[in-house]
């Protein structure tokens, strides 16, 4: 009987932590299952960047879990209870900035800049495709001060590690809305697909839509390949120095790619290096997705304007292709969908383009422009991060 | 955090909306011309 009681008595922790759960707001925690549950289910039913949205998704089900061990837990006076391992993750990686960093020598290396180095003008798009980013930052200080207004701008770099970096510099890693930043920034960039075609046919006539753009096989020599990362970073680091670490550990990571002579590092960085990174980028961002952080009327907000920042970017790139038709004689004319693959998200926004080409004429190819583009989105979008770095810092 | 709705905000901060595109086509115009000159210089014909 005695052994009975004991049990019972033993077992009373069931009672006090599920009384505990819906004393702390339950339902809260259960908001944030589904939205773990919601992203793993994009991640896996529709592939969309799984990556970051599996490690995502289930690092949100993890640290809303009552008193989780997996992130720092504080007593009501504020003294640090339990040393949480995805808070020490945040801590070594990102709230220095490091893993983002790192990411890009990955990011750097799987990049080809070959299709831009052919067609070097195409290049103006990544500059018009940044337009979100500003237009975002103004409609986002109507609600929120400067700083943090800058910051979800960056958003639209469709960036992650740039939108991390930026956060981080303006904000400090323990702002209140730093996670839903990062959130926003690394789920729009896997929903690329879905927000950006609508976006370009509201924006493009039929038969622009079927525009042909022949593509001229250039050969680039090996040492423009090379000087072309060290110029960036230093033209770059010249007109927004806040911004060298970023561009620079990106161009590093394309050096090492194009120099020859780091075939093994450069298969290392695309590969390994990259995967390790992200696996620990993913779960380590969702230490940030706590209930009492994330669920608030900020974060709606915040995810809305990255919304707009996304969809002006696209607006931006397509619509300065559309100017630069008026002047264009006929024949020359560019097919101002590809202004649109002048965001960071690469290789997606490159694709979507290339496919929507294809299903408007399937002799259509525009994959080499249109990544071309792509891959000078990700340079502006850098450079654009830095400038913001510059005004607001 | 939010901090209210300030739409006057949106005017204040165009300048810079201004300032970062032009400063941005800038930079990327001195990309062009330089790849563009070293695509002169480096390809064999």
């Amino acid at each position: 009987m005695d052994f009975l009681t004991n049990t019972f008595e033993q077992l009373g922790f069931l009672v006090e932590n599920l009384s505990a759960f819906v004393e702390a707001g339950g339902w809260k925690y259960l908001v944030m299952w589904a939205i773990g549950g919601v992203l793993i289910y994009l991640a896996i039913r529709h592939d969309m960047e799984p990556t970051l949205l599996l490690p995502l998704g289930f690092g949100t089900i993890l640290v809303n879990i009552p008193s989780s061990g997996a992130i720092n837990q504080f007593s009501e006076t504020g003294e640090l209870i339990t040393e949480g391992a995805l808070s020490t993750l945040f801590n070594a990686g990102i709230a220095n900035e490091l893993f983002p960093l790192i990411l890009f020598i990955g990011i750097g290396a799987m990049i080809d800049f070959g299709p831009l180095l052919t067609n070097p003008k195409l290049m103006i798009f990544g500059a018009a495709a940044q337009f979100g980013i500003f237009f975002t930052f103004c409609l986002a200080s109507m609600f929120f001060t400067t700083p943090e207004a800058a910051s979800i701008g960056v958003i639209g770099a469709a960036d992650g590690p740039t939108a991390i970096v930026v956060a981080n510099k303006l904000l400090g890693s323990d702002s209140r809305i730093t996670g839903a930043i990062m959130v926003a920034a690394y789920s729009y960039m896997a929903l690329v697909p879905i927000i950006q075609p609508p976006v370009i046919k509201a924006l493009t006539t039929k038969k622009e839509r079927l525009i042909k753009m022949p593509y001229e096989a250039k050969e680039v020599s090996r040492l423009t390949k090379i000087l072309f990362p060290i110029i960036i970073t230093i033209v770059a680091g010249i007109v927004a120095p806040e911004s060298v670490a970023l561009i620079g550990f990106l161009m590093f990571g394309n050096l090492i790619r194009e120099c020859g002579v780091l075939n093994s590092l450069s298969e290392t960085a695309q590969k390994v290096l990259a995967n390790l990174v992200t696996i620990f980028l993913g779960i380590t961002i969702a230490s940030q997705m706590e209930a009492s952080k994330f669920l608030r009327l900020d974060t709606l907000l915040i995810l809305a304007l990255g919304l707009f920042a996304f969809i002006f970017d696209t607006a931006g790139g397509v619509l300065f292709a559309k100017l630069l038709n008026l002047f264009l004689p006929k024949g020359k004319k560019i097919n101002p969908m590809i202004g649109a693959a002048g965001i960071s998200a690469f290789p997606m926004s490159g694709r979507v383009v290339h496919k929507m080409g294809l299903k408007e004429d399937p002799q259509n190819f525009l994959l080499m422009q249109s990544i071309g583009v792509n891959v000078s989105g990700q340079i502006a979008s850098v450079i654009a991060g830095g400038l913001i770095l510059k005004f607001f810092m | 955090m939010f901090s209210g709705f300030n739409p006057m905000a949106f005017v204040y901060n165009l300048p810079y909306m201004l300032s970062g595109m032009i400063a941005i086509f800038i930079v990327i115009g001195v990309i062009i011309v330089i790849t563009t000159i070293l695509n002169k210089i480096f390809t064999k014909k």
